[in-house]
């Protein structure tokens, strides 16, 4: 099967590191969508499906929380399944974030292999 | 909080961050540091209990290797861009792992890293947490100040 | 089942079904052992040093002993035999500290890091390890099946169970 997803995230850098795990994660991608900001992230799904989210918290405008309150309050997108990847470890946040849907929680700095760990676990497959 | 946690936090970050992500081992600690010439400064707010300020220097030598690093490729090949890009998102990361150990009960935010220029004012002077190390590819200052509820407030950081 | 022992900055790339490829004795040492399952194809390298910098003259004659002329020849030698790097399956055992308990030089967590970094430079995330802690390691992969066996503190265990077999064909559960 071949994956769409969206990589979220202010930092250029951040989104080619989690775009490159996933691709050598074995998953076939067969759209990969990237944007700097929650905002931009919506503009994207207002066109595009996609299987994955994968976004950052700590953005400029609308920031992950938010994006993932507008993901849960639309009735089409609040099924698609969305990793929360930030810095912040802290266990206020990450219950916060599981509580607005998140279904996966990634902390900077990962590994690659606790991020593709996570995608299986999120996506429901063993990716190869 | 004292001076000691906000060390082992600062160098725990450091080591955390450089080994998952930048492949990099645990740098040592290096006390007396020649200065560079050519360096990159990035400089970033957090919004927490307390707020704070946090900076990373590097030489750019260090900044090259270390994006090429986090990005795979040979460190001939990175770009200015890149080399920027990834020298934020490591200040980013740093920052971000030693609030995690300062403020583990609170929630924090972080405002958006930025390159440090000469038209940019120095942040406060003030005390600050300075940990540098040598990555082997040049040495690397992390310093971190946070307020104290005695003192005034620093403008919040429009981002 | 033909057994090929791989030793100390060594490296062993078999293709034929039956073929074992055994390494022991990974103490800081690494043993990186590869394997493409639909060419039935797989390697195991066995390195001692994470930098051939710091001898260039001793890689020059065993580009095996250090991580950063290994890991490039070892993948250079699999693919000769017809394996994809993108279908590699890889595991890493070793870089335990036991001559050094303390970790004051650490080469295990240093040839750790190596592997770590030219893995992901080659577009490679490993599937498994088994590093770290005090114990020396013993690791055998067989060709033709892939499976992967570790051997730590006296005792055995299968990292990895079979790969399907050229030909075979594995019907998914419930089907």
């Amino acid at each position: 099967m071949a994956y769409r997803v969206l990589i979220t995230d202010d930092s250029p850098a951040m989104r080619s590191f989690v775009r490159r795990v996933i691709e050598l994660s074995g998953f076939e991608l067969s759209a990969c969508f990237e944007a700097g900001d929650g905002a931009q992230a919506l503009e994207v799904l207002k066109n595009e499906w996609v299987d994955a989210i994968l976004t950052d918290i700590n953005m400029p405008g609308v920031d992950g929380e938010e994006l993932l309150r507008r993901l849960a309050a639309d009735e089409l997108l609040r099924g698609i399944p969305a990793i929360v990847i930030s810095t912040d470890a802290t266990q206020n946040r990450i219950e916060r974030l599981l509580a607005l849907g998140a279904r996966g929680y990634v902390t900077k700095p990962f590994r690659p292999e606790a991020l593709r760990a996570e995608l299986e676990r999120t996506l429901g497959v063993p990716c190869d | 909080m004292t001076e000691t946690t906000i060390r082992a936090a600062l160098a725990g970050a450091v080591a955390d961050v450089l080994e998952s992500m930048f492949f990099r081992e645990a740098p040592a600690e290096i006390r007396e540091v020649t200065p560079e010439e050519d360096t990159v400064t990035i400089h970033l707010k957090s919004d927490g209990d307390p707020p704070g300020c946090f900076r990373m220097s590097l030489a750019q030598a260090a900044a090259n290797a270390i994006a090429a690093d986090f990005l795979g490729e040979d460190a001939e090949s990175i770009t200015v861009q890149e080399s920027t890009d990834v020298t934020l998102e490591l200040g980013n990361m740093i920052c971000g792992a030693v609030l995690s150990r300062i403020e583990s009960s609170a929630t924090f935010r972080l405002g958006a890293p930025r390159v440090l220029t000469d038209e940019i004012e120095e942040a406060a002077a003030g005390e600050s947490m300075r940990y540098t190390v040598e990555t082997g590819s040049g040495p690397m200052t992390v310093a971190i100040q946070m307020e104290t509820r005695t003192c005034p407030q620093t403008e919040k950081y429009a981002y | 089942m033909e057994q090929i022992i791989v030793g100390m900055a060594d490296c062993k790339v078999g293709h034929v079904a039956g073929q074992v490829l055994a390494t022991y004795a990974l103490g800081s040492c690494i043993g990186l052992s590869v394997y493409d399952p639909k060419a039935a194809v797989g390697g195991l390298l066995h390195y001692m040093l994470p930098d051939s910098g710091i001898d260039p003259e001793r890689s020059r004659q065993n580009l095996y002993m250090f991580a950063d002329t290994g890991i490039p020849k070892l993948l250079e030698q699999v693919c000769g035999q017809g394996a994809s790097r993108r279908r590699l399956v890889a595991h890493a055992a070793g870089g335990a500290s036991i001559m050094d308990p303390q970790a004051i030089f650490d080469i295990g967590k240093r040839n750790y890091l190596a592997l770590r970094k030219i893995l992901w430079k080659a577009g490679i995330l490993l599937a498994g390890e088994a590093v770290g802690g005090g114990s020396s390691r013993t690791v055998r992969l067989e060709i033709g099946s892939g499976r992967l066996w570790l051997q730590e503190g006296g005792k055995q265990k299968e990292l990895v169970a079979s790969f399907p077999q050229k030909g075979e064909i594995r019907w998914p559960t419930g089907s």
